[in-house]
């Protein structure tokens, strides 16, 4: 659609709009097909989406996978396993991030802070 | 399974208050301790409360850092996180308040008033003996509590299963393995993270001023639970780990 309003500005006479309308149509054509079959590649977009959580945050990741396998793939064969994959990446590398921070207030537990910082006297 | 860290905090945020009531009741633990060379002269001394109370005020800031970066990873809840933060605010501005009088004419009239002035920085509020440790065991238990929690929650073991079965023969045993060392560590974390939690609420300055020995054999007792705790989230953390990248290394998708 967006070539034929771009042939409009252009301006260059009545064949050129006859080209473009005829263009501009089996565009609208595919765009429509595209829409039809592609319903399934826009959910599965959206649930891969879903997977992008701020850190911490795992609950989210763990519905929805069928869908956008089915729609990445458009014919909904092998449904589970990139969702799966993703899905067990995504929640390993949150594991990972989380535990520095963990690892860093233990080694402040462990401080000998009263060594460290003896009460004597002036 | 329950959110233990809120009432952990929850039982732990009157500590910093109740040192202050509390010290001007308790004698000094080291009150005689040998002088560190001022030879009662009160500049000296006054400098040397001043430096104590830096050491503390930058310790509570270092502190208050941590605390933040454990609450963005979403490790400690917000509640917990103020609660905790207000308790470094208040020794803060306990620790601020005190240092001003050691300039005023009620501390540096002689020697012995202002030693007197400088060595409430440590019987009023016992950063290094109880307060930092405390709060670093505290945020370190509520973290560890978080993570396992946020883990059960997720319920992996279906997806790990599903991963096992869509793998090929020969790596499934492994993967077995790494699954059921996850389940177990992750479930050993949640008990002795309860178990860290449930230690946590005796070590307020009252009893680490009435009975420091029994305070110390606790404490011990409380660090080698937490450790046994950190150490099955590492090890339901590191298995999980090991079985990803056995199956991304190995799964037909890849």
């Amino acid at each position: 659609m967006s070539a034929y309003h771009d042939d409009q500005n252009q301006g260059t006479g009545q064949r050129a709009r006859r080209i473009t309308g005829v263009l501009g149509a089996l565009a609208l054509v595919a765009t429509l097909a595209l829409a039809g079959c592609g319903g399934n590649a826009h959910k599965g977009t959206q649930n891969g989406g879903a997977t992008q959580q701020p850190s911490g945050a795992y609950g989210s990741n763990g519905s929805g996978s069928a869908n956008g396998t089915t729609g990445a793939n458009g014919s909904g064969a092998s449904s589970s396993s990139g969702n799966t994959s993703t899905q067990l990446n995504n929640a390993d590398q949150q594991m990972q991030n989380a535990l520095p921070s963990i690892d860093d207030t233990q080694n402040g537990t462990d401080t000998n802070w009263s060594n460290q910082y003896p009460e004597t006297q002036p | 399974m329950k959110s233990f860290g809120t009432t952990l905090v929850a039982r732990l945020g009157g500590i910093a208050l109740a040192t202050m009531f509390a010290a001007g009741l308790i004698a000094p633990t080291v009150a005689s301790a040998a002088p560190a060379g001022c030879n009662d002269n009160i500049q000296c001394i006054t400098q040397f409360g001043q430096a104590r109370v830096s050491e503390r005020l930058t310790a509570l800031n270092t502190l208050n850092g941590k605390l933040t970066t454990l609450s963005n990873h979403g490790l400690l809840p917000g509640s917990d996180l103020q609660t905790l933060q207000g308790n470094i605010q208040t020794n803060e501005s306990g620790l601020n308040s005190l240092a001003a009088t050691f300039t005023t004419s009620d501390c540096n009239a002689t020697a012995a008033a202002e030693k007197a002035c400088v060595v409430k920085v440590y019987t009023q509020f016992r950063i290094f003996a109880v307060a930092i440790p405390v709060d670093y065991a505290t945020a370190t238990v509520d973290g560890i509590s978080s993570e396992c929690q946020k883990l059960t929650n997720l319920n992996l073991d279906p997806m790990m299963t599903a991963a096992i079965n869509a793998s090929p023969a020969n790596i499934q045993s492994q993967l077995k393995q790494f699954q059921a060392t996850y389940d177990q560590s992750l479930a050993a974390c949640a008990t002795d993270a309860n178990n860290a939690t449930a230690q946590l609420s005796y070590f307020t300055p009252a009893n680490f001023d009435n009975n420091k020995s029994t305070y110390q054999t606790n404490w011990t007792q409380f660090i080698a639970t937490e450790h046994t705790a950190h150490k099955d989230l590492h090890s339901a953390v590191d298995a999980f780990h090991q079985f990803v990248q056995l199956y991304n290394k190995n799964a037909p998708h890849s």
